[in-house]
């Protein structure tokens, strides 16, 4: 576990610092940040956009991508250190981490070079909004029972069936859709990968309300929807392993904030209310410190095994498995202290409540989204533990 | 993912389990922790002496790190920790003649030394007086680094155990039998008031942050072995077609401990890394891996009784032995709850850890 910057890493955090310094705000304590993500989409993609082209202009997006994509071309260890200087700032969220931490870093390892060529740089540059077309409403955790077929007519490819659960399919320009393309073969191994353009005739996106009000994630209707051959990223069949690339890249979003609250947000609760820190409290804060800090320490030591080059492993699903369990809790803990307050949508009085009302939301979501705990917690007795299946 | 040490670390890892693991087998470890045949195991602590273990920080404090792995590892019955850490602070002291010698003999593991830091003695013209109770190691020990009351307030004493007419040591017994505690009594002791360099309450502040980060390394091997001992038993027993271990329940309980054992090892690195570069937030850092640690073991202690069944209640399983190494170590370092409370204060007070 490496703690401190080498010569260079110094530098180039110094760097990333003045540069941030000098084109983002801040973040003040009472910023909730979370809440970007709830508005509307005319709103919050124009600013996205720009703020993207922003750091790609400098230099500073996509950092583990090649530059001769327009990437950065930095070391993992580099990308988490801007990530680190970042979180510091108040800047847009929640648009582009799909396609620049999945989809395209997919492309570029297992697509055709003309296809890394075509999309990459746009996506870089904040152009084109990229989404996952995986699950379905047969296929959520056991995602290799999906439906959706891609059926060849000799020149091109008919895709057929419906996604779900689809993450900013309704702003996404692409996707990377996972198909049945051989319905006889075992199911992992009928499958294969495509780029599909989200303005194809035959694609319905229709939003799905969340309890939180948002309509973040879309089911997706694909009613004979023609995609050419170069659009297939994988060999025919072996989708599963593609899925399983992707999957890797999402574990390589070190550190990565799942963008919702920890213990900082309780002791800023604290201030604002009377109650002060009873011994109930403070042991429920010690914990969720304890934990927290676990996860960034955490982090520290993946950051090592990813520079030694070891490729990124099932260990990498305790940062979710933790974080919005805790986020969840602490929202339930802090909005039953409130008594009767704590059945308000709002209020006024206290900076920290529309966060807090988000993470009683989304601490639920996100400890089903990207794997439910229960799936990851199967995944580490498995595979780390060696337990049978 | 690796254990997080460097490569010396791990050597004397390797070194030390091994001789350690060769000195003192489990079966023997029963007999001290469960049985209570010795006070410790003088072929284990005479192992680690000769290896240079007990003055590992004279190198880097890093190695200590090392070496309480290793005990916690082999489940050794012998009063590392009570011996190093109480060496590592007499050593924060100024030391003169008489007062080095005794801490080159704590070195080499020629003597053996216990701190007690709890209130109720005094020291008045050289003299101790009062009760110290519970003491750990005490049975076994020679010197002991105390916390005594004087004319000025609260100051720091060594005193040498063999002294029968004037210190009594009365055995209490322990749920491990291999960290023994005594109610000493000091009748007018001959005791050395330390010269420190510091406030008390700086070195009492940084003795308990020793402690803590030392023992947090014997607790997350101590919860690695329950947990390795657990899994081994799962995968093969079976019950109703299938090993027990294709069951959720159990898988999910097992991976809950592998979470808080993987959190745990970064904090336990951390506070060896706050203590090596005398960060700000050192006892922030040695605070919460003593609870991280602490919970840790508890927990994988309490599963492996657990999942073992019936047999997990047996004498001759080993499972009980982890589960009393754990309330042992716990018990040494104080009460979780209260490190709670004192890390949420720090927290409150706003301290910040500096990575």
């Amino acid at each position: 576990m490496r703690l401190d910057d080498t010569p260079d890493e110094a530098a180039f955090r110094a760097e990333a610092r003045a540069w941030l310094e000098g084109n983002a705000r801040l973040r003040q304590d009472g910023d909730d940040l979370a809440g970007f993500r709830a508005l509307a989409d005319e709103t919050k993609l124009p600013i996205a956009r720009a703020w993207q082209l922003k750091k790609a202009e400098a230099g500073f997006a996509a950092l583990t991508l090649p530059k001769h994509f327009g990437g950065g071309g930095r070391s993992v260890t580099e990308s988490v250190i801007f990530r680190q200087e970042e979180s510091r700032f108040a800047v847009p969220w929640g648009i582009y981490e799909i396609g620049l931490g999945m989809c395209i870093p997919t492309i570029i390892a297992i697509g055709a070079p003309s296809q890394a060529q075509r999309y990459a740089p746009p996506a870089i540059r904040g152009k084109e909004i990229w989404c996952q077309l995986f699950s379905e409403p047969h296929a959520g955790s056991d995602l290799a029972a999906l439906r959706t077929s891609a059926r060849s007519d000799g020149q091109a490819w008919r895709l057929n069936g419906q996604k779900i659960w689809t993450t900013g399919a309704h702003f996404s320009d692409y996707g990377l859709i996972l198909t049945r393309t051989d319905a006889d073969a075992p199911k992992h191994k009928g499958l294969t990968m495509f780029i599909l353009d989200m303005r194809a005739p035959g694609v319905t996106v229709r939003p799905i309300r969340q309890i939180s009000g948002e309509a973040d994630f879309n089911e997706v209707f694909l009613d004979d929807v023609r995609i050419p051959d170069e659009a297939r990223v994988t060999a025919i069949g072996d989708g599963w392993k593609g899925a399983v690339t992707t999957l890797m890249f999402e574990r390589m979003n070190v550190g990565a904030d799942i963008g919702l609250t920890n213990w900082s947000l309780v002791l800023r609760f604290l201030r604002d209310c009377n109650g002060g820190l009873d011994h109930e409290l403070a042991t429920k804060l010690a914990e969720w410190y304890v934990q927290a800090q676990g996860v960034n320490l955490f982090a520290y030591r993946t950051l090592a095994a990813l520079t030694a080059h070891h490729p990124p492993g099932p260990e990498q699903s305790i940062a979710k498995l933790v974080m919005a369990r805790q986020a969840q809790e602490i929202a339930e803990t802090l909005l039953d202290r409130a008594g009767h307050r704590g059945a308000l949508a709002e209020d006024p009085e206290s900076e920290g409540w529309a966060t807090l009302v988000r993470a009683w939301y989304w601490g639920a979501g996100m400890r089903i989204a990207g794997g439910t705990d229960e799936v990851l917690r199967n995944i580490i007795a498995e595979r780390v533990l060696g337990l049978p299946r | 993912m690796d254990s997080g040490f460097t490569p010396d670390q791990q050597s004397l890892v390797d070194t030390l389990s091994r001789a350690l693991a060769k000195a003192c087998p489990r079966n023997k470890v029963r007999q001290f922790m469960a049985d209570g045949v010795e006070l410790y195991d003088r072929g284990a602590w005479r192992t680690l002496a000769e290896l240079g273990a007990l003055g590992a920080h004279e190198t880097d404090i890093a190695l200590l790190a090392a070496v309480s792995y290793s005990v916690g590892q082999t489940l050794a019955p012998v009063p590392v920790a009570s011996s190093v850490s109480m060496a590592l602070s007499l050593n924060d002291a100024q030391l003169d003649e008489t007062l080095r010698a005794h801490y080159q003999k704590l070195v080499t593991g020629d003597l053996i030394g216990v701190s007690f830091m709890g209130e109720g003695l005094t020291l008045a013209d050289g003299r101790l007086t009062g009760t110290a109770f519970p003491c750990f190691d005490a049975l076994c020990a020679d010197l002991a680094l105390v916390r005594a009351h004087n004319a000025h307030g609260d100051c720091v004493a060594l005193v040498d155990l063999r002294q029968p007419e004037r210190v009594s040591r009365t055995p209490v017994e322990t749920l491990d039998c291999s960290k023994p505690a005594a109610r000493v009594t000091f009748i007018g002791a001959y005791a050395i008031e330390l010269q420190l360099n510091q406030s008390f309450r700086d070195f009492f502040t940084r003795h308990q942050s020793r402690i803590r980060a030392l023992v947090s390394f014997e607790q997350l091997a101590g919860a690695e072995e329950a947990l390795s001992s657990t899994c081994t038993y799962v995968r093969d027993r079976p019950a109703f077609g299938r090993p027990i271990g294709s069951q959720q329940a159990v898988k999910h309980q097992l991976a809950d401990i592998w979470v808080k054992i993987e959190l745990a090892r970064g904090h336990c690195l951390y506070s060896m890394w706050t203590l090596r570069e005398a960060t700000p937030d050192v006892e922030l850092a040695c605070a919460s891996a003593s609870i991280a640690a602490g919970d840790a073991f508890e927990a994988a202690a309490r599963s492996c009784v657990h999942l073992h069944g019936a047999s997990g209640f047996t004498w001759d399983s080993e499972a009980h032995l982890f589960y009393r190494r754990a309330r042992a170590l716990q018990a040494f370092v104080g009460s979780r709850t209260d490190l709670s409370s004192e890390v949420a204060g720090r927290l409150h007070q706003g301290e910040r850890p500096l990575r």
